[in-house]
């Protein structure tokens, strides 16, 4: 058993001390970013990447603290969901559908425990599907070549496109942002200055950690600043309720059902948590038919959007570790991350620096059963947290970010950049752009710029490489397909509306 | 309407874009392709997208009142004067004042803020400066 053994050295590297701490720490400050409404996984990740790289902490023990941030996120994100009908980050917003009204008949404790154990079995059991398809999915990317790169990051911003937010064309005007910020800077191939305006500091190209905080943190202090209330929110006492293994026995397929659903949609390019508890959510209120309580606190509702919403945050990690394509907003953080300490995702990655790829893989084993442990016995710290009030929270994340920032390169430049891509994304998501593509075109432009290079020297200039065997063509195509496929539905939508107006008018 | 700016606005930086593109020059180069080529596709793209915005832009929900406007206001300038005076003042000094300034506008009373501020300065730098062994400013004021 090939896997096993990998699998088991990736718990020695998981299990020692260091590394153990930073799960823990990691699972933590998820959870605790999750629950505070506001700072999602996206922020907590990107205030806790400069101090992991200035700190010089390893590649292996970096990534695991990190994406501990990012699947505890989305075990917080439910409590202040469930308690006080705000979601903590975006995957949680379905929570709050079944979660607030069981916690308003006074079963908050057995809505927290219920959800709590959903979303321990969505990510044990995406992490076991996890571990089957990796090695699977490395097997077939190690025989791509740079067309196929290009196609498949193509295929990657068209998924995202279609995908997520409002308007197609806002996601993919965001990607193109982010993919010429990317090319700014010395130019690998040529040694050409790109788009610096003769400042020192851009030659290296623009910073990803600085556009990160910048685009994320920054800009969530200007919608903080708005949506502020001054007053304490109140939070309920929980109530001593908890959950029974009835309960349990109820939601069993929902959460096996909601599980796959996470897992498929989290590997899918470009979609996150949020379309999966969306989806599975959709799919389990379907399935119950006529006999349900969906909205009024049914606990299928509740254990559905849990257990998906953790099963995709697992199953964006595959992509990203085989392919060195992200899967989500979230995971092209992680994947600059991982650029920043020079290692290259992809599929060469599980044999070059098999420690890394294992050792966050069993990180996550550990992790999750520690995140079960917080979240059963200890949430009562988690649910104290959350009458923290903001004002004594902005500061500390004005501070974080700026001694961040600066610890990098040890210039105020970086300061003054970062509050202007902080007023641009602030711009961005007034206007309904999601920052998502940005951090995807931005992670993704060099890459796809250096691939697309390199199969235009192996054909000699010739572009048509880039359609010349059966991988590339179905890729292209299923690009065509994703961005054609919504247009058409809505035109058709359309057209049928507007037919059975045109019969009662005639009627 | 804010949608159409914006995209106007992108639509010129497209057009500056293509333009600076253009007028890249390379003395010798290996390959076929060229530093040009993926700016000049991305002006393009971006041009097309944007004049597309621009036709039809989205009705936005949200309105942007003038009172927003000034608290936006005063945050950027807090960030503005924190940045400038991180190396100047110091990571102690500077947290203090824009501290105050960020936890007073979240609502907090004067005193407390202060207070809060820099407890939060002090605090701060021990766990970053000592602890972590950040590089964290203490002010070229004060001989840092």
């Amino acid at each position: 058993m090939d896997v096993l053994s990998s699998l088991a050295e990736g718990f020695a590297v998981a299990l020692t001390p260091m590394n153990l701490a930073l799960v823990l720490a990691g699972c933590f400050f998820g959870t605790l970013m999750g629950a505070l409404p506001g700072i999602g996984p996206i922020n907590g990740i990107a205030i806790l990447l400069p101090l992991a790289y200035s700190m010089g902490l390893e590649p292996a023990s970096a990534i695991i603290l990190l994406a501990g941030v990012y699947y505890g996120a989305e075990y917080g994100g439910r409590i202040s969901s469930i308690l006080l009908n705000v979601p903590g980050d975006a995957g949680a917003i379905m929570t709050t559908l079944d979660g607030y009204p069981m916690a308003k008949r006074g079963e908050g404790g057995r809505a927290l425990a219920l959800s709590a154990v959903s979303s321990f079995a969505g990510s044990m059991g995406a992490l076991i599907l996890l571990v089957i398809f990796t090695p699977l999915l490395t097997r077939l990317a190690v025989t791509f070549g740079p067309a196929e790169f290009v196609a498949l990051m193509v295929f990657a911003l068209c998924c995202l496109a279609s995908m997520v937010g409002s308007r197609p064309v806002k996601t993919v005007i965001g990607a193109i942002i982010g993919l010429v910020l990317a090319t700014v800077g010395v130019d690998s191939g040529t040694g050409v200055l790109r788009f610096t305006f003769g400042l020192t500091s851009l030659f290296d190209g623009v910073d990803f950690l600085v556009v990160v905080i910048g685009m994320f943190a920054i800009s969530e202090i200007l919608l903080l600043v708005e949506h502020h209330y001054s007053g304490n929110t109140k939070v309920d006492k929980v109530s001593k309720s908890f959950v029974k293994a009835a309960d349990l026995v109820a939601v069993r397929w929902t959460v096996l059902r909601s599980t796959l659903i996470g897992f498929v949609i989290g590997v899918l390019p470009g979609t996150g948590a949020s379309v999966a508890s969306a989806v599975a959510y959709g799919t389990e209120k379907r399935m119950a038919g006529e006999n349900n309580d969906f909205g009024n606190g049914d606990i299928r509702g509740l254990a559905a959007p849990e257990a998906a919403n953790n099963s995709a945050a697992v199953g964006s990690m595959v992509p990203m570790l085989t392919l060195g394509i992200p899967g989500s907003g979230t995971t092209a953080i992680l994947l600059g991350a991982l650029l920043l300490f020079d290692v290259t995702p992809g599929p060469l990655l599980f044999s070059q620096k098999p420690d890394i790829a294992w050792g966050l893989i069993a990180s996550m084993f550990v992790g999750n059963i520690a995140l079960l442990v917080m979240n059963l016995p200890l949430v009562g710290i988690f649910v104290r947290m959350l009458s923290v009030r903001q004002a004594y929270l902005v500061p500390v994340i004005v501070m974080l970010t700026f001694v961040g920032i600066y610890s990098i390169h040890g210039a105020s430049f970086d300061l003054f950049f970062m509050i202007l891509l902080g007023v641009f994304g602030f711009i961005l998501r007034k206007l309904d752009f999601s920052l998502a593509p940005v951090i995807l075109g931005l992670v993704l432009g060099e890459v796809l710029e250096d691939n697309l290079r390199r199969a235009l020297s192996i054909s000699a200039g010739d572009w048509s490489i880039l359609l010349n065997n059966g991988v590339t063509l179905t890729l292209w195509g299923l690009s065509v397909l994703v961005l054609v496929l919504p247009l058409l539905m809505s035109w058709r939508k359309r057209r049928q509306a507007a037919l059975q107006k045109q019969e009662a008018a005639q009627a | 309407m804010a949608d159409r700016v914006f995209s106007l606005v992108l639509m010129l930086a497209a057009v500056a874009l293509g333009v600076a593109a253009w007028q890249l020059e390379v003395p010798f180069q290996y390959e076929p392709v060229g530093p040009k080529a993926i700016p000049l596709i991305l002006a393009v793209l971006l041009f097309a997208c944007t004049a597309w915005l621009a036709i039809r832009p989205d009705r936005l929900k949200g309105k942007y009142g003038s009172n927003m406007f000034g608290r936006h206001l005063l945050v950027v300038l807090g960030l503005l004067v924190y940045a400038w005076s991180f190396e100047v003042l110091g990571f102690m000094v500077s947290t203090l004042l824009v501290g105050t300034l960020f936890a007073r506008l979240f609502g907090l009373g004067w005193g407390k803020a202060v207070i809060y501020s820099a407890a939060l300065g002090g605090v701060g730098y021990v766990l970053l400066s000592l602890v972590l062994e950040l590089n964290v400013p203490v002010g070229t004021l004060f001989g840092g």
